[in-house]
């Protein structure tokens, strides 16, 4: 029995040095790339028309979607901020979706609206919508009151009510740079392939300094969890979504903030609802589709960063959320299995959705087993503890090259944080992620992951997130 | 272990180590440059935007050229580059601070950058020159369109040309290239297109001899749509007029598109010209064909415009509600026979687009007109609309309108509407066949 056991630790080992080697190689190619893409963007920039677009009567349309459940605090700010971005033509529909606090009250007073009857055209199959609100002295805005449903829900009612070509979602705590929207639709202005949807980079709001609702310092978070997510942040977005967008194969889109091709959604039957992830799962759909069809698109990534969002500072909230991220994440590959290993999909179906499968959805189990395996290794005598020791610095210097790596990417974009201070604390969060904050992460994705072997896969709200600028409130997760 | 495996590991952990240092070093190196050079650069700009700001009040800006002389790539040089940008996009200084740029050398410099193999040298030296608006440089900038088959240096030269706004040289260069540029896909319909509309109205001449040159519907429908943001010429209506009957949809529709700019002051007979593709078998045509009667007002539109409230496609219908609406008091016999009909998503689209253009605050006015068809009028539409639900105009009236008579009409009117929803109950429950379609959409 013993040696059987010893067998299977052995060859565990094994098999994790070799897991980790290929991650550790994808996230080396991926952060090569995106150097190169982001080093040539910065350069690039200087002679992007956003500006003329900015004034243009031909930049398309863009119907701002902004879903908000029980955000009576901030979503005023949000819609404000939104507001005022420098776009030529534009709307802003805020979809409230059947929140119990005072959201639609303070939308109503803050703007000044009144109900008015319209049409509702339920192309998307949505919940019933209770009323319209609108105010002549602000034509792009309207408010949308509908029974809860969900956050695709409310986004498939906002494309229904949309007139634009384009529409843009919006998380209700996320605040836009002026000149968010132009950046986000250069590329597709520019692109001779149809852009179907265009995302970039989110950064944390936590700590940042507002006055009227537009930022006016840009400074760290005092709380360890917002640090660590920061330079989470700048990892994942950097050099993750840089590397996929080279390679046309992004699979995520942040739902604080992307723009979308309406036909193209709408195409594919609009956000599913019910889904946890249904900023994933709808791009998954497009690219599944249009494969499918061969139609010619691109799903493009930038990296100035255009939106600011606030993000969970406490151990609860932040479990909560990054449970049902992983949730999302495996309804979203189970969803579309079939596309996995299959060749009609190209480069998506061969290498992005096995890599999902195999390291961003099982990695964290990969991850807690080697911990496991490790203390049998021990117990069983096979463990060299000169190689363990060079290992687990191999593993911490790794970890800290590539969040080290995102700070440095984040050093080469435009509103970078300023001071000295702030780069010394963002290098020094580098390195302390890999003690605890990365086991935490691997233990709530571990935990998802169970959940929904086991069934389960309801939606945890997330509470209190953005305590340090507006209070408790519960909320869609971002 | 072995120490193979111990070496190894080792001599990967120390490599680790040594890129985390260089890109923290890197990260230091740069902040430390960049705030040099960007406080250098803040503290010149402010100095030559005083002296610049000086000679332009002083109408002096030629004398400055000795004083603005500097080093080319210097921060200086750059201080300079900069605040002569903030003052070119103000007319009347454009020309002098043009020819100021060429003096100092910027041409020459921007020019000879042109000749790297490198796209982003290359593409920021094009940017550069149409920025400067260097007229002198649009033979260069000509022949890189002609020459060149990097997509993102092509659509810089565009943009770049377009600026300078030479028509002889460089909007002529820009044509005689667009079927390469949309036959190899180079560079984007929009692009083009957002670009060109930066001529003004002399470009029209060239831009409709073009068009009616071209075989290529992709090439007539980007030029219509150009002179559909220009001032309408007639040249540009001729050639709109001549593609009115293309077998691409797309012409046809951008042609249209030319029409709708002609506004409420255009003669009828271009009006007359577009009743006729309100039938088109093209859902964006005939919604084009809307939105220029919209445009026009015109009256005789109304029947038409009345028979696409009952369009397949819902941006028609609501287009032509939209248009009715904004024509007035003359489509009212239009949307009551709409309105008696039987199609609920009709009705309500005329509704909807009545609120949206404030035509039902006229409705309710013209309760007290003293002509009393259109009062009468009136007053029934009012009648459906409340009947359809879409009351929230009439109850805010009764709330804080200002005519009491109006009030007085309302209330009886939304009487009168209870009175027949409880008579139609009635004979519902007794079991009268009454049609009821939900329509398409549904009505909140």
């Amino acid at each position: 029995m013993r040696a059987i056991v010893t067998t299977f630790v052995l060859w565990f080992n094994y098999f994790v040095l070799f897991y980790y080697g290929v991650v550790s190689l994808i996230y080396t190619v991926l952060l090569t790339i995106a150097l190169f893409v982001i080093l040539r963007h910065i350069h690039r920039i200087k002679y992007e028309p956003f500006r003329e677009y900015s004034i243009s009567p031909k930049t398309p349309s863009v119907s701002i979607l902004i879903p908000a459940y029980n955000e009576e605090k901030v979503v005023v700010r949000t819609i404000r901020s939104t507001l005022a971005v420098d776009y030529p033509l534009f709307e802003v529909i805020v979809i409230n979706d059947g929140s119990e606090d005072g959201t639609l009250k303070a939308v109503i007073s803050a703007f000044g609206l009144k109900k008015i009857d319209l049409v509702y055209r339920n192309i998307l199959h949505t919940v019933p919508v209770k009323g319209f609100y609108y105010n002549p002295e602000i034509p792009n805005l309207v408010v949308v009151d509908k029974e809860r449903s969900g956050k695709a829900d409310a986004l498939n009612c906002g494309i229904a009510v949309s007139r634009s070509a384009y529409f843009c979602s919006v998380d209700a705590d996320s605040l836009l740079e002026k000149d968010s929207l132009i950046k986000l639709m250069t590329p597709i202005m520019e692109s001779n392939i149809p852009v179907i949807a265009c995302g970039g980079v989110v950064r944390i709001l936590n700590g940042v300094t507002l006055k009227e609702d537009i930022i006016q310092e840009i400074n760290l978070p005092r709380g360890v969890l917002a640090m660590f997510q920061i330079v989470e942040y700048a990892r994942t977005f950097l050099f993750g979504r840089m590397g996929w967008n080279a390679l046309n194969s992004l699979l995520i889109l942040s739902g604080a903030f992307s723009l979308f091709h309406k036909a193209a959604v709408v195409e594919v039957g609009g956000y599913r609802r019910g889904d946890i992830t249904e900023d994933m799962e709808i791009v998954v759909r497009l690219h599944e589709h249009h494969l499918r069809e061969k139609k010619p698109y691109r799903i493009k990534f930038i990296s100035d960063p255009i939106c600011w969002t606030e993000v969970p500072e406490s151990m609860e909230m932040l479990g909560r959320q990054r449970r049902r991220w992983h949730l999302g994440l495996l309804q979203t590959m189970c969803q579309h299995r079939s596309m996995i290993f299959n060749p009609k999909y190209g480069r998506i179906g061969l290498l992005v959705m096995p890599y999902y499968l195999f390291f961003e959805t099982l990695g964290p189990l990969v991850e807690l087993a080697g911990y496991v395996a490790v203390v049998f290794s021990y117990v069983l005598g096979l463990l060299s503890t000169d190689f363990l020791i060079l290992f687990l610095i191999l593993a911490i210097f790794f970890g800290t090259f590539l969040s080290t790596a995102g700070v440095f990417l984040a050093e080469l974009t435009y509103r970078r944080y300023p001071r000295w201070s702030h780069l010394l604390r963002m290098v020094r969060y580098a390195l302390l992620e890999n003690f605890c904050y990365r086991q935490m992460n691997a233990f709530w994705r571990t935990q998802a992951l169970i959940q929904f072997l086991m069934g389960r896969t309801a939606w945890e709200h997330v509470a209190d997130k953005g305590v340090s600028l507006s209070g408790e409130v519960s909320r869609y997760g971002s | 272990m072995t120490d193979t495996y111990r070496h190894i590991l080792t001599i990967i952990i120390v490599g680790i180590i040594v890129l985390i240092l260089i890109l923290l070093l890197a990260a230091v190196t740069r902040r430390i440059r960049n705030a040099k050079k960007y406080a250098a650069l803040d503290e010149y700009r402010d100095w030559y935007r005083k002296k610049v700001n000086n000679a332009l009040q002083s109408e002096t800006l030629t004398s400055l050229s000795d004083d603005l002389r500097s080093r080319p790539s210097s921060l200086q040089w750059r201080a300079i580059e900069e605040v002569l940008f903030e003052h070119i996009a103000d007319s009347r200084y454009e020309k002098e601070i043009a020819q100021l740029f060429q003096e100092l050398g910027y041409r020459d410099y921007y020019e000879n950058k042109l000749k790297s193999k490198r796209v982003i040298i290359k593409a920021a030296a094009v940017d550069k020159l149409g920025k400067m608006l260097s007229e002198a440089s649009t033979s260069s900038l000509v022949s890189i369109l002609n020459i060149e088959e990097d997509p993102e240096i092509l659509a810089v030269a565009v943009r770049a040309l377009c600026r300078i706004g030479s028509y002889q040289e460089g909007l002529k260069g820009i044509l005689e290239r667009l079927p390469e540029l949309y036959a190899k896909s180079l560079v984007s319909q929009k692009t083009i297109e957002a670009s060109l509309i930066n001529f003004s109205v002399d470009a029209v001449p060239l831009l409709v001899a073009c068009g009616r040159t071209s075989d290529d519907p992709r090439i007539k429908a980007s030029l219509l749509e150009v002179l559909s943001h220009l001032p309408a010429t007639p040249i540009s209506l001729d050639f709109a007029l001549a593609n009115l009957r293309a077998s691409d949809a797309e012409v046809r529709a951008k042609a249209i598109k030319v029409f709708g700019r002609y506004g409420a002051s255009a003669d009828t007979f271009h009006a007359e010209l577009l009743l006729p593709l309100l039938e088109d078998p093209v859902w964006f045509v005939r919604l084009q064909a809307s939105r220029a009667l919209e445009n026009l007002r015109c009256e005789r539109a109304v029947d038409n415009l009345g028979a696409l409230l009952l369009d397949s496609n819902w941006q028609v219908r609501n287009a032509a509600a939209r248009a009715l609406a904004h024509i007035g008091n003359p489509s009212l016999n239009v949307f009551l026979n709409i309105l008696n009909h039987t199609d609920r998503y009709a009705k309500e689209s005329i509704c909807e687009e009545a609120e949206r253009t404030h035509f039902t605050q006229r409705l309710i006015e013209n309760l007290v007109s003293p002509d009393t068809e259109i009062q009468e009028k009136s007053r029934e539409i009012l009648k459906i609309m409340h009947s359809l639900n879409f009351s929230t105009l009439l109850h805010h009236y009764l709330k804080s309108g200002e005519k009491e008579t109006i009030k007085r009409e309302i209330s009886l009117l939304m009487q009168e509407t209870a009175v027949l929803r409880e008579s139609k109950g009635r004979r519902e429950r007794l079991g009268s066949p009454v049609a009821q379609r939900s329509g398409k959409g549904r009505k909140i």
